[in-house]
């Protein structure tokens, strides 16, 4: 029904008014919303796996979105390679890291497959052309190689036409 | 971000991880994330959807991974047997066995023989293969078609490309049994795309990039018949028509009924051919095309050809019936165009689907413009593959501003640029580009310096381009080697992405281009366009030879540009991984023992 509103609850208590179309981009959402028949107005649906931040930036990319056709149901039919991220969503991701992680989680958790997939691309886009040390420091990750490890990882990449 | 926070990326949950793969090279994967850490190890290890494009793979890592990566976690492959790309199919045979990828769920084959093709044919009939894609030689034979039309026989198949521009889709024996959902074509003739949609009675979406009418005058040979013909062909896709008229058109959709999605791309068309006609369309649509929800046209008409009292207000009236408006609330706009020797028509849905587009040239050419809604300056949305971009202030001002009725603006999916710097200020208009064009999608960029153009530096503009362009593989520099080209080179090279991999340029001096390939060890394909093929020849295997590169040289003549002109060739240059990178991809920056021998061919 146009128009009408469900009410989300963040992790940390705050309610959110979401139009039902726009709540049902999350296929956790509608699946909740069929399955427990919650189709007033006064019902509130928890989602403890998000904070109020989140879920207002969330709502915020599922606002936008409302009128995108829905994804392809097949996935071997998606362009894998494109990169192609819109201009509002490129402006939407400038955060910080720790929140584009947050969103990706919460995409994950509300299984939003268009959020999931531009959050996933700019990930991909921080990765790109960088060397192990490099990813390490962007992503603040410990090398946790033992020296025997090293020295089998270098010899796994090693070229040798000769060989 | 303390360095004592646990990391966000290693949180993940593994299918988030294995999704952000998915958007990554196999030599990012296998040479930069497997070596992070043992979790990333660990993941890269399972991942099971690796897609392996030979074209951008060095030719000294293929015996890497084909050691590290298990065929079977391997969907995809790419391999190219064009003039640049140095043999790979034979390369591919010789590093991998074909029957060992029995998850391959996408094949793409690029201009390859017809004995090659063989090769794959067996194991793609045994495997659950769902894309094929194939590319002919020139030189390609009935043996090519007929391995064809046996693959197509393949029950799982459903997307099928055939890139081939001439209509030798029509020698194509469509099998009995064909399964395919979705079909690419280059070029397709009228006469054939009767016979495609009646061969494939699973077929969705068909999308043809030059379809055209080769009968020139003559009564086409068509089926005519009125009845429905046996398809649930949903899209159909002309991207670029030629000699098409509105009663092939009619005839054609008129037994598509099931149709939603339609697109009409009419370059260069005749007023007599009706297309430009709303009231024609709309009644058309109605009785025949009650499913459309989706109508993507444009057509180009010379002024020439049209009687004296046509107007852009009476070719957009028709479009403002309710039909238009309310019902299908599709907006269409009209264009009157000056071109060198006269006016033209150009009559279109919005967004514009126009696949070459260049700006402001293309801008300045609108005379008048009028829309089938109110009035409105809102930017045009532009779906243009390929973009030639002059960095023109009153083009960058009136994209921001609208200052006038010319419209602006805005393309997104470009695959191919060529950004023109000719003015003082060129320069710093890249600090906004990304108001003019979404660089996401980009492969490949051209780099233009105008003659006598005075810059200062190009540096901060190269980072804010590559910054935006992270899926770019190839980018071309075109300069006068002077001064000013070498401060415009060193700035473009210094800030060069690694998964940038081929590089182009027309250059005279060999020490010049020696300076452009030290700065470039992650290039995989060097291309030089000159005129002194043999000094050249020379001058470079001295260098590879000296400095520890590895590279393969090929050398192709090209034609003279005018009697007397120097000959021109093309120089090729396939790099090995050099030593540099090879150490950067280790864990640690050890020192490794590496050969230093050039092979020069």
């Amino acid at each position: 029904m146009a128009g009408h509103k469900i009410k989300l609850q963040s992790s940390d208590g705050d309610t959110f008014d979401v139009e039902v179309e726009i709540a049902k981009q999350s296929a956790t959402i509608k699946t909740m919303l069929e399955d427990l028949g919650m189709d007033e107005e006064e019902d509130v649906i928890p989602l403890p796996n998000v904070n109020s931040a989140i879920l207002k930036k969330v709502i915020q990319w599922a606002t936008h979105h409302k009128d995108d056709p829905p994804p392809p149901e097949d996935d071997e039919n998606r362009e894998k390679n494109t990169n192609d991220i819109s201009s509002w969503d490129q402006d939407f991701l400038k955060v910080d890291q720790g929140t584009l992680f947050e969103l990706i989680l919460a995409a994950n958790y509300l299984d939003i497959k268009g959020l999931l997939d531009v959050t996933c691309k700019t990930v991909a886009n921080m990765i790109k052309g960088k060397t192990p040390e490099e990813i390490r420091r962007t992503f603040n990750i410990k090398n946790d190689f033992t020296p025997q490890e090293e020295e089998q990882i270098k010899k796994e990449n090693e070229w040798c036409e000769e060989k | 971000m303390s360095t004592t926070n646990k990391s966000h990326l290693a949180a993940l949950p593994i299918e988030v991880i294995y999704q952000i793969f998915d958007y990554l090279d196999v030599e990012t994967i296998l040479f930069s994330i497997r070596c992070v850490s043992k979790q990333l190890y660990s993941v890269a290890t399972t991942y099971n959807r690796y897609e392996l494009d030979f074209r951008y793979i060095f030719q000294s890592d293929l015996p890497v991974i084909a050691r590290i990566i298990n065929p079977e976690n391997v969907v995809s492959i790419t391999i190219s047997d064009e003039l640049c790309a140095n043999n790979q199919v034979n390369l591919f045979f010789s590093h991998f066995r074909i029957d060992q990828f029995i998850r391959l769920h996408s094949l793409n084959l690029i201009k390859v023989e017809a004995h090659d093709l063989n090769k794959f044919k067996d194991h793609i009939m045994k495997c659950s293969l769902r894309t094929f894609s194939i590319s002919l030689d020139r030189f390609h034979n009935t043996m090519h078609m007929s391995l064809i039309s046996s693959i197509l026989s393949h029950r799982d198949l459903y997307n099928f490309e055939f890139k081939e521009f001439s209509n030798v889709i029509s020698e194509m024996q469509w099998p009995n049994q064909c399964s395919l959902k979705h079909v690419t074509i280059y070029e397709c003739h009228l006469e054939t795309i009767y016979h495609i949609i009646t061969r494939l009675p699973y077929l969705q979406t068909l999308a043809i990039e030059n379809f055209c009418n080769n009968s020139f005058g003559t009564t086409v040979v068509i089926d005519d018949s009125d009845t429905d013909l046996r398809t649930n062909l949903t899209s159909l896709l002309l991207n670029r028509c030629t000699n098409i008229r509105m009663n092939h058109v009619e005839a054609l959709l008129s037994r598509l009924p099931a149709l939603k999605h339609l697109r009409l791309l009419v370059p260069r068309c005749e007023y007599k051919n009706e297309l430009f006609d709303g009231s024609r369309w709309e009644e058309f649509i109605r009785s025949k095309l009650s499913l459309l929800n989706k109508f993507e046209f444009s057509f180009h008409v010379s002024k020439h050809w049209i009687p004296n009292d046509v107007t852009i207000e009476s070719l957009i009236a028709p479009f403002r019936t309710p039909f238009w408006l309310e019902s299908k609330h599709w907006c269409i706009k009209c264009d009157l165009e000056k071109q060198i020797h006269h006016e033209a028509f150009h009559l279109y849905s919005l967004p514009l689907f126009q696949n070459y587009f260049s700006c402001p040239e293309y801008r300045n050419r609108i005379r008048y413009s009028i829309l089938n809604v109110a009035e409105n300056s809102a930017t045009i949305i532009a779906n243009t593959s390929e973009l030639f971009l002059e960095l023109n202030k009153t083009m960058f001002s009136e994209s921001h501003e609208n200052v006038n009725s010319t419209p602006s603006y805005f393309f997104q999916n470009v695959k191919i640029l060529s950004l023109i710097i000719n003015q003082i200020g060129s320069v710093d208009l890249i600090e906004y580009i990304s108001t003019v064009a979404n660089l996401s999608s980009l492969e490949k960029l051209t780099l233009v310096l105008w003659p006598k153009t005075e810059i200062i530096s190009f540096n901060a503009s190269a980072k804010i381009l590559f910054n935006q362009a992270s899926n770019l593989r190839s980018i071309e520099i075109v300069c006068d080697f002077d001064t000013i080209g070498m401060i415009f080179m060193n700035d473009i090279l210094s800030n060069l992405p690694r998964y940038v991999k081929h590089l182009e340029t027309s250059i005279q001096n060999v020490e010049h281009a020696i300076m452009m390939l030290e700065r470039t060890e992650y290039l995989q394909i060097a291309k030089f366009q000159v005129t002194n093929a043999n000094e050249f020849w020379n001058h470079i295997t001295q260098w590879l030879s000296q400095s520890g590169r590895k590279a393969t040289i090929k050398s192709d003549s090209l034609l003279h540009r005018y009697v007397g002109a120097p000959p021109i060739s093309m120089m090729y240059l396939w790099f090995s991984k050099s030593m540099n990178k090879q150490r950067d991809t280790s864990v640690k920056e050890k020192r490794m023992k590496l050969m230093h021998t050039s092979d020069c061919s």
